[in-house]
């Protein structure tokens, strides 16, 4: 929407961010490509000075609107604004893109639910393929935005290996993972995850497509995933949660009315800083202002916990780091099945007898 | 904590300080002032809040009520002062019943005049045994509703007691509403409030007053005024834009802009008043057309002080609205690259366009509210200071002129 739940853009950048995602369906419709055209592109109608990422507008519609069909010419909806007939097409999406001026775009891509079985989900792949050609075709900006394909094949280990055979024939600079991140099940989730990045070149960014509860980000981090995107840390905010490391505290509860310490002790935040669990108490959902509050919380934390990861691989103590972030937040040490499964299949053992789980 | 002025006239506009604060020591405020002091979050508590109406009635013979958000409370002096122990701020009203406006039956006014004095005699008794409130300043409340007489009385009886100053109350019930008041609505009330009450003493009005009848307040001599009105313009989408002080030389946007105010354009040059303001501009002033000029103090003159008694219709409201602010709501702002104000240091002028917060509002983002509060109280809070400045100048005639010529800039 061109804006982060109300912070400023001086806000994101003293927290840290380094690239924002923009929403392509609704920046296309307000204020539309032609009044960001004129503006500058995005980064200079919102102020922000680093990096932006676009996604195809595609998502939106398959999730948002009810009544898009989807053909090889691309998904036609019913425009929500005036009921009139709209046709996305791979070129349009890219049009779009290319006008609001992002550093990373994505391809047009036909996505379908996790959960769908049967040929619908190789029909989505293929064509998947197809209309990348046709976004590569169509992308006016090759020098200055780079455009990432989305792996799609569903569940299917054959279908998202032929996936990923045919996306790295195409020269670009980096690659999505698509189509997760449902309803399925966990156990379904981190084996695509680990099939398509042990696929995928390893010296191009892998990012995989709406993922965001620390423990997810975490792991996939060990499958070997490098760039995310989630709407939870904010979505979350709203509704009065704040995330911490140890879970997340739902601060509309009443044991809060009387605890005057701040979200989280360890974290040096704006709302951490100057405000308490107890004043936070009485405004979430009641005052915008406290939406805005938690988000910077959340924010804070989201990307604290990035950084930590960095920096553990960085100084080769990542295994450790991951026993120790499992251990605090499972703290009676039982650890759902897949998460040591999905860990053990890079070998990083959780173990309640490990020592180096121990804090 | 005291209170010190430096012009004693009755009824007139004055400069003062607060200072030896208790809680905040080397702290000095300057009044006329914004209750929204930047510096070190000095702390008042109303009872209400002038941003949101009151809902009338719902009194009895011994409490008023308040609303907070689980519903309604029942508040004696008491409980009230109960409250104000535990809260501690650092100036406070005593409790009082100002449930009165323009409509209100000599009954009514009667009613609150009394409740308010018995309301204000039991505050004061806990206030005076209160050792937590030592360092807290205590404020009477002047009633009265629109009667002369009433208002007489009580500021005549409150005048003897030892409070740091007073609230002048029941104008009004609160609420964006309190914009189609207009000065002249209130002028008399307010004279007769002040006329008694000692000089040397603060004096606190509520309100959501715009800026060209908050001047003429100042000039009768009311000392501090809340932040009601810039809140109330940036819920409706309104950016502030009029001039808020004598020098700024108003610099036209662009092309495009058109102006604000339902009148037709006329041939206006702003100037600014040159030899009285000791800050003079290095610019030459204006040539000015006398025969329009006159005509324009003439259109000005039927909205700051309205010949017509009694209220406001809704249309001459809007219009005055237009002079201080503009909609970014309207579309028109779609493709405005340019900031609120080219004049403007706050960081939203400094870092956004009128596109860019006209789309927050459209896609009802937070942001846009973020933005537009920024911009609003840094003006008002600018306000303030050229307010400080022309009393010291003796140049508030000009500021008048200044903020109520409608402004080219829009």
């Amino acid at each position: 929407m061109g804006t982060l739940k109300g912070l400023l853009p001086d806000q994101l950048e003293a927290l840290g961010c380094q690239i924002m995602l923009g929403n392509t369906y609704h920046l296309g419709t307000r204020p539309g490509p032609s009044v960001i055209m004129k503006a500058g592109g995005l980064h200079k109608f919102m102020n922000w000075n680093r990096a932006l990422l676009t996604d195809s507008g595609g998502f939106q519609m398959v999730s948002l609107l009810k009544l898009a069909e989807i053909t090889e010419e691309g998904v036609k909806f019913q425009s929500p604004y005036n009921g009139s007939e709209v046709m996305l097409t791979p070129e349009r999406s890219i049009e779009i893109q290319n006008s609001i001026g992002a550093d990373i775009i994505m391809q047009l891509d036909d996505v379908v639910r996790t959960t769908t079985t049967g040929p619908r989900v190789e029909e989505a792949m293929l064509r998947t393929t197809r209309w990348l050609d046709r976004c590569l075709g169509a992308h006016q900006n090759a020098a200055t935005q780079s455009i990432f394909p989305i792996v799609q094949g569903g569940l299917s280990k054959a279908l998202r290996t032929e996936s990923v055979k045919q996306l790295i024939q195409r020269d670009v600079p980096g690659f999505a993972i698509g189509g997760l991140s449902g309803g399925e099940s966990k156990n379904d989730f981190w084996k695509m995850v680990h099939l398509t990045t042990d696929l995928l070149p390893e010296d191009k960014p892998r990012y995989l497509m709406g993922v965001g509860f620390a423990v997810d980000l975490v792991v996939c981090c060990a499958l070997g995933v490098d760039m995310f995107d989630c709407v939870f840390p904010t979505r979350t905010a709203r509704f009065g949660c704040a995330l911490t490391c140890s879970g997340q505290l739902n601060l509309k509860q009443k044991k809060y009315a009387k605890d005057f310490q701040p979200i989280d002790e360890g974290c040096d935040c704006s709302t951490c800083e100057r405000y308490t669990r107890a004043y936070l108490h009485t405004i979430v959902t009641v005052e915008p202002v406290a939406c805005h509050l938690l988000s910077v919380h959340n924010i804070a934390y989201q990307l604290r916990l990035m950084l930590s990861i960095r920096e553990s691989i960085e100084q080769q103590r990542f295994p450790e780091f991951v026993c120790k972030f499992m251990a605090n937040i499972y703290t009676n040490k039982e650890y759902p099945q897949w998460i040591v499964d999905a860990l053990a299949a890079v070998n990083i053992h959780l173990d309640p007898a490990d020592p180096t789980a121990e804090n | 904590m005291k209170f010190i002025l430096s012009s004693v006239a009755s009824c007139s506009n004055r400069i003062g300080y607060i200072k030896d604060i208790e809680r905040l020591p080397g702290l000095m405020l300057e009044t006329p002032m914004l209750l929204l002091y930047a510096k070190e979050y000095f702390t008042f508590c109303s009872i209400h809040d002038p941003a949101v109406a009151t809902p009338y009635g719902f009194n009895d013979k011994n409490t008023i009520s308040i609303w907070p958000r689980n519903g309604r409370k029942q508040l004696d002096p008491d409980k009230y002062m109960d409250m104000i122990e535990a809260f501690q701020p650092d100036m406070y009203q005593a409790l009082c019943d100002g449930d009165t406006d323009l409509k209100s039956s000599k009954k009514r006014i009667h009613k609150s005049i009394d409740k308010s004095l018995m309301f204000f005699e039991k505050c004061l008794e806990r206030h005076e045994k209160s050792e937590v409130l030592k360092k807290s300043a205590i404020l009477g409340v002047v009633e009265g509703g629109y009667s002369i007489e009433g208002r007489e009385k009580s500021a005549k009886y409150l005048a003897d007691f030892p409070v740091f100053g007073y609230v002048i109350d029941g104008l009004h019930k609160n609420g964006p509403d309190v914009e189609n008041l207009t000065f002249e609505d209130v002028r008399e009330i307010l004279e007769e409030s002040l006329k008694h009450l000692p000089n040397e003493k603060f004096r606190i009005l509520h309100g959501c007053w715009n800026p060209g009848t908050v001047l003429s307040m100042v000039e009768l001599g009311i000392d501090a005024f809340d932040s009601s009105y810039p809140y109330t313009v940036t819920e409706r989408g309104g950016a502030l834009i009029f001039q808020n002080c004598i020098n700024n030389l108003n610099i036209p946007s662009s092309a495009t802009d058109a102006l604000n105010a339902a009148e037709p354009v006329t041939d206006i040059e702003l100037k600014p008043e040159t030899s009285i303001s000791a800050q003079s501009s290095s610019e030459p002033p204006e040539k000015k057309k006398i025969s329009t000029q006159e005509a324009s103090h003439a259109e000005e003159d039927k909205y700051v002080v309205s010949k017509t008694q009694g209220h406001t219709t809704e249309s001459q409201s809007s219009r005055l609205n237009k002079i201080y602010e503009l909609s970014l709501l309207d579309e028109k702002y779609a493709e405005d690259f340019t900031p609120l104000s080219r004049s403007c240091s706050c960081l939203t002028c400094q870092k956004h366009t009128r596109a860019y917060i006209h789309h927050l509002l459209q896609t009802h983002e937070l942001l846009g509210p973020v933005l537009l509060t920024i911009h609003n109280l840094h003006h008002y809070m600018e306000f303030f200071k050229s307010i400080r400045e022309a009393i010291k100048s003796n140049s508030l005639e000009s500021l008048k002129r200044c903020v109520n010529e409608r402004n080219d800039v829009s």
